[in-house]
């Protein structure tokens, strides 16, 4: 059936009676959504019923790499993991890479689905096409390094891939991620997820090849593909050497690194207490991703500071931001031991870092005292103070137990006003680029599927200067819309299901055709017609340009309906309102703000380019031309009216 | 007329500075800046900057705002502007 790209199988694990079912890869499904978040959204709202407690034995979690994982092309050995979100209620969608991806095509399946609870701790093994049960008892309260260590020992191969979760997933906290090797599926709490399931873990050893279709026509576009990369600027030359702790600088110049819980961006931007140059004296090794040439990805220890010796994969740019520029910390050996204490616990780092953050604002606002903070006086900048609570939250000790369940949770647990300055749309953590000074990026927190997640539509344009499509001011709300749904939707087909790096896509040099700028259909299938023949030449499906964007656009729409048929609304797609009142208040960004009508305007339009009413319901006539024809039977019958 | 560059970088490296100012003359627009730059820094800093095709590969931001959403090289300088060179930087 498949010639290449796909096994051709998925495995089904009931965790609740212990059972291991392989089904086939279901042709329609491969043909519709690809791969990756396609497998994943599809899956969850075909599966998970409306109203389906995240953290109940129904909920079912997907892990999904797609057609490209597994093959020559390079960098994609990513996974999705797909479950309803306990941290927001709405699609939960997380992503990572390194060597589990590929492992997991390696061992003969296109997918996992879980879903059931297991009655004791449990691990999953998956070798060479089976899988069995063990039991995890002896590894619950791990951290993940140990965990990871002890699984390979246990199994006697170090060969084996393995993802799991720390304490933090154990106490379900909804800010708990996967972790495989040193690497998060980070965001939306699915660490809970597996938590609840009683899953510590799973492992992974495959040694099977994977075909592609057509071997010829595959290895022209690689080759391509690989040209290309070598045309870009940024790719190499910094990228490689520095990984994302150079986007730190640029954020600072344009004044839109968000500090101390988005009150002081633009006044304080410690570029140089934690940006790029600081970081870049201690890394000692660079960790790629299978088949990955560029590898951005350092281990750095640190060199001084208070925790000297504090050795930690990245930190990433967004947890710079989330555990330094909102927390106001500059120590950056606070910073590489908060980060390593977060992948440890299995602890979402954004999160994390903004949840401190928020708690920080209250205190110095004097809505919170020490008494109820454990005795902590939690300050900006204070990073004894940001890591005496890491340890807390990932054990819900104490006040900790308040902030394990995010902002939104935390503010409404607190009361007293505090919902105000829980910075987070749908539940979702605000990231680090404070969008008042980037408008097609913030267009994107307030409607992306998952909720504030800057990943589901990456405005390169307004972040990087990038002129693919199209060169735009950051500060203005003309086009932005139209923007907006490019990047979201190129993001959704062209990284998250075939499965690619997101990275290739802000450098879109190194990724796409070059053609003349423009927001068109034609213009848009000439930058992706080597994509799709390396897709095409993978699987042996052919997808034209237009059917492999369209494969965006239907996994983005599918994702909204998940969460329209989970109640949420028109009112759920607008920005904090610190974000909408209070200005930037200094640096390059000072003054600007997306204002409420701004708001509106772009909404309005958002929604007329995708094709939904006024409402954000996509119409009878969009969802009909995705052939998604029977959601609009099933959100009629909820009562959400599709018109 | 005075503006301010803030540098990042291999040209921060080069010039040994985060931020600079420079005496500019009125009308000067973008374009000029590699030739007063090299006048002051020596002829590297123009190299850096692209030599014959300067900015292609780097990212100027004046005022905060990219100069092709403004008028490109042909941008005039005003008093006090703040003229970033960033280098081509991708990730996040």
């Amino acid at each position: 059936m498949y010639t290449g790209g796909y096994t051709g199988q998925v495995l089904w694990i009931d965790l609740t009676n212990k059972q291991a079912t392989i089904e086939p890869t279901v042709p329609e499904l491969a043909r519709l959504f690809l791969g990756g978040a396609g497998f994943g959204v599809k899956t969850l709202y075909d599966r998970v019923l409306p109203g389906t407690d995240p953290l109940s034995p129904q909920n079912t979690l997907v892990f999904a790499p797609g057609p490209l994982t597994g093959t020559s092309s390079p960098c994609s050995s990513r996974i999705t993991v797909t479950a309803r979100s306990p941290l927001t209620g709405a699609v939960g969608m997380s992503t990572s890479g390194g060597h589990f991806p590929a492992e997991l095509k390696f061992a003969g399946f296109d997918a996992i689905v879980i879903h059931g609870q297991a009655t004791e701790p449990t691990y999953l093994v998956i070798r060479n096409g089976k899988a069995a049960f063990r039991s995890a008892k002896g590894l619950w309260g791990t951290g993940t390094t140990d965990c990871q260590a002890f699984i390979k020992e246990d199994l006697g191969d170090q060969n084996f891939r393995v993802a799991c979760i720390g304490p933090a997933g154990e106490h379900l906290s909804r800010i708990a991620c996967v972790i495989n090797e040193r690497r998060a599926m980070g965001r939306k709490g699915i660490g809970a997820v597996m938590g609840a399931k009683r899953l510590k873990a799973i492992a992974i050893r495959g040694e099977a090849g994977l075909a592609v279709a057509h071997p010829d026509r595959f290895e022209a576009a690689r080759r391509e593909l690989l040209q290309r990369f070598k045309t870009s600027p940024s790719l190499y030359p910094e990228m490689s050497k520095y990984g994302t702790s150079t986007v730190v600088d640029v954020a600072c110049e344009l004044g839109i690194f968000p500090t101390k819980n988005y009150t002081a961006t633009g006044l304080f931007a410690p570029m140089e207490e934690i940006g790029y140059e600081a970081q870049a004296k201690d890394i000692i090794r660079q960790n790629p991703c299978y088949n990955c040439p560029v590898a951005c990805s350092q281990v750095r220890m640190a060199r001084s500071g208070d925790f000297t010796g504090a050795l930690t994969e990245g930190p990433e740019f967004e947890s710079s931001w989330s555990l330094g520029g909102a927390t106001g910390v500059t120590d950056v050996s606070a910073l590489y031991w908060a980060d390593r204490l977060c992948d440890e616990y299995g602890l979402d780092t954004m999160s994390t870092g903004a949840t401190i953050a928020f708690a920080m604002e209250l205190a110095e606002r004097g809505v919170l005292s020490p008494e109820e903070t454990d005795g902590i006086e939690l300050r900006f900048g204070d990073h004894r103070s940001m890591i005496r609570m890491i340890h807390r939250i990932a054990h819900r000790q104490g006040f900790g137990a308040v902030l394990a369940d995010g902002t939104m949770a935390a503010a409404r647990q607190i009361g007293r006003g505090s919902g105000s300055y829980a910075l987070h749309v749908k539940g979702l953590e605000l990231p680090g680029y404070d969008v008042r000074g980037a408008k097609a990026h913030g267009l994107n927190y307030a409607t992306a599927y998952v909720g504030a997640d800057h990943n589901r539509g990456y405005a390169a344009q307004e972040i990087f200067g990038s002129a693919i499509p199209v060169a735009v001011d950051r500060f203005t709300v003309d086009g932005k819309a139209e923007l907006c749904k490019w990047n979201q939707v190129m993001k959704t087909a062209l990284c998250d299901c075939p499965t690619f790096c997101a990275f290739l896509l802000s450098d879109g040099v190194a990724f796409l055709r070059p053609v003349e700028q423009g927001l068109s259909d034609a213009h848009s299938e000439g930058r992706v017609v080597n994509l799709a023949e390396l897709i095409s030449a993978a699987t042996g499906m052919e997808y034209s340009p237009r059917e492999l964007i369209d494969v965006g656009e239907r996994v983005n729409t599918l994702g909204r309906c998940f969460n329209l048929r989970e109640g949420f609304s028109r009112q759920d797609d607008y920005l904090p309102d610190r974000l909408t009142e209070e200005p930037i208040p200094g640096g390059l960004s000072k003054g600007h703000l997306t204002s409420r009508r701004d708001q509106d305007v772009l909404l309005a339009r958002y929604y007329e380019v995708y094709g939904y009413d006024h409402r954000g319901v996509p119409t009878e006539e969009r969802l009909h031309h995705l052939g998604l024809k029977e959601v609009a039977e099933d959100l009629n019958a909820l009562g959400v009216e599709v018109r | 007329m005075r503006i301010k560059l803030r540098l990042h970088g291999q040209i921060k490296a080069a010039i040994g500075s985060r931020e600079i100012e420079l005496e500019v003359r009125e009308g000067a627009r973008l374009r000029d800046l590699p030739t007063l730059l090299a006048s002051r820094y020596g002829q590297e800093i123009a190299t850096l900057l692209g030599g014959e095709e300067p900015f292609r590969s780097l990212r100027v931001l004046i005022n905060g705002r990219d100069h092709f959403t403004l008028k490109g090289v042909e941008t005039r300088f005003a008093e006090g502007d703040v003229v970033s060179l960033v280098p081509p930087i991708v990730g996040g």
